[in-house]
């Protein structure tokens, strides 16, 4: 058991809505992640992806279920860039901002540490200083990777963070990713739509469809062999991949 | 709606740029009006440099007389400098605005703020209370709270401007504070294990003051307007205490005798003053939308 860092069980989340609706977006789903594991949510837009992710880190309340997490610290990349950084603090400061909040080290060493995250996402000491109104969206979901990433949490719940980078870019903090992981032992719940990708750096997939957690287990297992049918569809949507590149992996 | 078909209602109404060619990305700094607020300003705030007589000082000698060498502005009923009154008074009407729009501001912040983040029951009561509220003339507030409190100084009916004139601030505030509390940045400020304190000082705060600021500062000139209007009619500040609006209270008896400059004169600063607040107050608020639309 020690080697789990997180285990979710029955997990359930219905939204009620002003006007009657009720959405249920999460029903029973039940998973583990180990520690220092790769663990992927896919399946289609609405399919709950989000709202699960956000139920684990205490953003919304679960409808019922359990949640255990057996890490220290758990920290969130948003799936909207844009506005997860404050419009009003530099990109410096928010970077900070989770060290500021914790009282972590004395002002310079947090700044030093802003500094090496903001370097590590490949972005320039200059934008330190700089608003995020002067960046790109790409280049502010880097900026909220690192500031995620500055408290050195064990468990990270990445809501599609790489899906406003470029390529060469989104490489770059996928290969960090696995830096992180084979160094701190950090655990990931990567929520992605780019099936590919999910094959080259998971571990563990989960597959969602409207809320139901349809199928998981070990990535190659479930590429290869998919048990169920919205399984099966996903993965014969895949276009084919290139030989080179798969000889290359 | 203009019955064309294609409207889009909800879009801002673009003006014709192809009459008026002028790009301009700022709005034109309110120049005129921020330096003749500022000398009213300074005037009023350093009244015992610019008077040149007892503004309090009776001078039984010289009851009404018009604006001469000695009296600049000449004297009102009671023998007092008007010259010197201005800037005397000023002081006191200036105080009251900033008293109540600091009292308005601060009921409206906490208020809006509880609003936005109550339960919805809760929010709907408060919200509907504030319109009660607003829908009460507030002359007829004002004169309930004068006559509750029974005095006429100052602070007393800066604190009465203030409880009757926060409705509107309330309202603003409310919708801005569950806008920026929708913010993912506030999320991941509560994923960083932030607290309540920390994010109102931090984040709510600090958005919500470009967006009320021209409401501060609207407010400032209207509870100047409202001392005025009161003492004017007699249940604002008595004619012992000067200011603009107590000057004016003696205007009744200034149109049938003709004596022209006991009206004109405190008018016209007044008048100048809420004018140029007002400016200043739009510019503020059209620059707010030009950055809210920037992003
Ligand atoms: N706050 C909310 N209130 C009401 N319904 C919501 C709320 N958040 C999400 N939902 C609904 O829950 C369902 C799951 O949403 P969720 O955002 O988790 O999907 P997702 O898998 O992340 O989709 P995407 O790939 O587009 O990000 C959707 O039907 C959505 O409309
Ligand atoms: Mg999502």
């Amino acid at each position: 058991m020690s080697d789990v860092i997180l285990k979710v069980e029955n997990l359930s989340k219905t939204f009620h809505s002003t006007n009657g609706q009720t959405t249920q977006a999460l029903d029973k789903v039940s998973f583990k992640i180990r520690r220092g594991e790769i663990f992927s949510l896919v399946g289609e837009s609405g399919s709950g992806k989000s709202t699960a992710g956000r139920c684990l880190i205490g953003l919304e309340r679960p409808s019922s279920g359990s949640i255990v997490f057996f890490g220290k610290r758990m920290q969130i990349i948003f799936q909207d860039a844009v506005s997860a950084l404050s419009p009003r603090l530099t990109i410096g400061q928010s970077v900070m901002e989770p060290l500021d909040i914790n009282h972590i080290g004395s002002r310079s060493s947090r700044k030093e540490k802003a500094l090496e995250f903001l370097r590590l996402v490949g972005l320039d000491e200059s934008s330190f200083y700089r608003l995020p109104s002067d960046y790109s969206g790409g280049q502010q979901q880097r900026a909220s990777i690192a500031r995620a990433l500055a408290l050195e949490p064990d468990l990270i719940i990445a809501d599609e963070p790489v899906a406003s980078l470029d390529v060469s870019i989104q490489a770059q903090v996928i290969s960090l990713f696995q830096n992180l992981r084979q160094k701190n032992g950090t655990s990931f719940l990567l929520i992605a739509h780019d099936l590919s990708l999910v094959r080259r750096v998971s571990d563990t997939v989960g597959v969602m469809k409207d809320g139901v957690l349809v199928e998981s287990g070990a990535t190659e297992q479930v590429y290869q062999n998919p048990q169920h049918p919205y399984t099966q569809a996903l993965i014969q949507a895949i276009p084919v991949p290139d030989p080179a590149f798969r000889q290359h992996k | 709606m203009t019955g064309n078909p294609f409207e889009l209602v909800g879009l801002q109404p673009r003006i014709n740029t192809t009459v008026a060619p002028v790009k301009r990305r700022h709005g034109r700094l309110p120049v005129v009006s921020m330096i003749l607020l500022g000398l009213i300003l300074l005037g009023c705030l350093f009244a015992e440099l610019f008077m040149n007589h007892d503004p309090l000082y009776l001078n039984l000698s010289n009851l009404s007389s018009p604006p001469s060498s000695s009296f600049w502005f000449g004297t009102d009923p009671m023998g007092r400098d008007i010259y010197s009154m201005i800037w005397y008074g000023g002081r006191i009407s200036l105080l009251i605005g900033l008293l109540s729009a600091a009292l308005s501001t601060a009921i409206a912040v906490i208020y809006g703020s509880i609003s936005a983040s109550a339960p919805k029951a809760v929010d709907d009561g408060l919200m509907r209370f504030a319109e009660l509220v607003m829908s009460i003339p507030s002359i007829l507030t004002v004169i309930f709270l004068q006559a509750v409190i029974g005095q006429s100084n100052p602070f007393a009916l800066a604190t009465v401007i203030g409880v009757t004139s926060w409705m509107n601030m309330a309202k603003i505030v409310r919708t801005e504070v569950q806008r920026i509390r929708k913010s993912t940045y506030i999320e991941a400020a509560r994923t960083m294990g932030a607290g309540f304190w920390y994010i109102l000082f931090k984040h709510l705060l600090p958005g919500l003051i470009p967006a009320i600021m021209f409401m501060v500062v609207t407010n400032i000139g209207a509870a100047i307007g409202t001392e005025a209007t009161l003492s004017f009619l007699g249940i604002g500040l008595p004619v012992e205490t000067v200011s603009w609006g107590s000057m004016l209270s003696q205007a009744d008896r200034a149109l049938m005798t003709g004596n022209w400059w006991l009206i004109v004169i405190p008018g016209l600063f007044l008048v100048a003053t809420l004018v140029c607040i007002t400016d200043i107050g739009n510019y503020i608020r059209k620059e707010n939308n030009r950055k809210c639309s920037n992003l």
